[in-house]
């Protein structure tokens, strides 16, 4: 009864996994949408209300009902040429995403950590997150979104004078020279707001939380594994990818009402994988940031070794479906 | 807070940018580290337990896609 891997062959997150199902005598099926048509292939066929059917990837093949978990790591996109134009080659591209990338997602959704549907969703609204995580009991910072500058400044001077300002999705892209650029967290006071443009683009803008530091808390079904990130450099302070190597971490149980709220999260984000960002302050209070549905989490040793262990026994015993 | 939105009319090249972009930061290109222990991971990988590939699941035995079955297994050998 083997876990699908899906992701790409340079993957050393899903490395660790794929040895701890080892370490569970549990056979493991790595996926790669790209190893479509050359080195994978399907048949499946839909029939009494499910899709039944055969997947091979190299030298392994499986069917698709014995498949015990699905881990949507970073698989990359099919990439095919010699259909004769590199419109046609895009087209089997997508034939391939759409025709066997859909029936994989086809597979029941309490197998997935997590499905693409889900992960998209998770990913593509960060205003929704906050709203469940408030509802779940969270504490979520206060919160602006507008293109207006007058209003960005208005509500920084509300909320105490100063905010941060961060993207709503990954920042990372080339610059005008096609030099790597990318957008981290500020911290703006009102004045500056208004000295700048924000022209009508959606711009996002948070309270300024005084944090003493942050807390990556990554849940895996209702095993929750939290590390506290503590700031080495000013820059950290301000956003602590633009200076991981000033971080130092330390394993941390999250308040019972903490982890009460996040499994809360995950069960109404209908997820059993994520990565949460908090900032905690002074007064020990842990400000929601936002969720990751398919965030990174090897790069914390004091809590990875944990949580490949806790991702491989989902993969292989599936929750039963509600 | 006024009720209306006034969006901002760039005069200069700088003003041009919103606010989000004005904090753009260029980061250095690092080559992803090729460590004796990556390579270790990849060797377990490999080596991962395999499904008998001549195996034919029921619902498609005695159809007509056996043959794709029987096709896979022969490309893959």
């Amino acid at each position: 009864m083997p876990a699908l891997i899906l992701t790409q062959r340079q993957d050393i997150t899903a490395d660790r996994v794929i040895v701890k199902l080892r370490e569970l005598d549990t056979p493991v099926i790595r996926l790669d949408y790209a190893d479509f048509p050359a080195g994978a292939g399907m048949t499946a066929q839909f029939n009494g209300g499910e899709w039944a059917g055969i997947l091979r990837v190299g030298s392994r093949t499986t069917t698709l009902r014995e498949i015990t978990g699905v881990y949507y790591r970073r698989p990359s996109t099919p990439r095919v040429t010699g259909h004769g134009s590199p419109g046609r080659d895009g087209f089997v591209e997508k034939e391939i995403t759409l025709g066997f990338g859909g029936v994989l997602a086809a597979l029941p959704e309490h197998l997935w950590l997590g499905h693409p549907a889900t992960l998209l969703a998770v990913q593509r609204s960060k205003p929704w997150q906050l709203v469940l995580a408030d509802a779940c009991g969270l504490t979520v910072p206060a919160t602006m979104v507008t293109g207006d500058t007058a209003h960005a400044a208005h509500f920084a001077a509300q909320v105490g004078g100063e905010v941060a300002v961060k993207s709503f999705g990954t920042a990372a892209f080339l610059g005008p020279e096609g030099e790597q650029e990318a957008i981290y967290t500020r911290r703006l006071r009102a004045d500056e707001i208004r000295s700048a443009s924000l022209l009508g683009i959606p711009h996002q803008f948070q309270r300024w939380i005084n944090a003493e530091h942050a807390v990556r808390l990554t849940a895996v079904d209702d095993e929750l594994f939290a590390a506290e990130i503590h700031f080495g450099s000013p820059a950290a302070r301000l956003d602590w990818r633009s200076d991981q190597d000033s971080l130092t971490y330390k394993r941390v149980q999250p308040p019972p009402a903490v982890a009460d709220s996040v499994r809360q999260l995950m069960r109404r984000m209908n997820l059993r994988y994520g990565a949460l960002d908090f900032l905690i302050d002074k007064a020990g209070t842990w400000w929601f940031l936002e969720i990751n549905a398919n965030g990174q989490w090897a790069w914390i040793d004091e809590v990875s070794d944990d949580i490949a262990d806790a991702i491989a026994r989902a993969l292989t015993k599936a929750p039963s479906p509600e | 807070m006024s009720p209306t939105l006034q969006h901002d009319t760039p005069t200069d090249t700088e003003t041009a940018l919103p606010l989000i972009l004005r904090g753009t930061q260029t980061i250095p290109t690092t080559e992803l580290p090729a460590t004796d222990w990556d390579e270790a991971l990849q060797i377990l990988v490999i080596k991962g337990t395999d499904t008998p590939a001549h195996t034919v699941p029921d619902f498609i035995a005695g159809t007509t896609s056996t043959s794709v079955t029987d096709n896979i297994k022969d490309e893959d050998d």
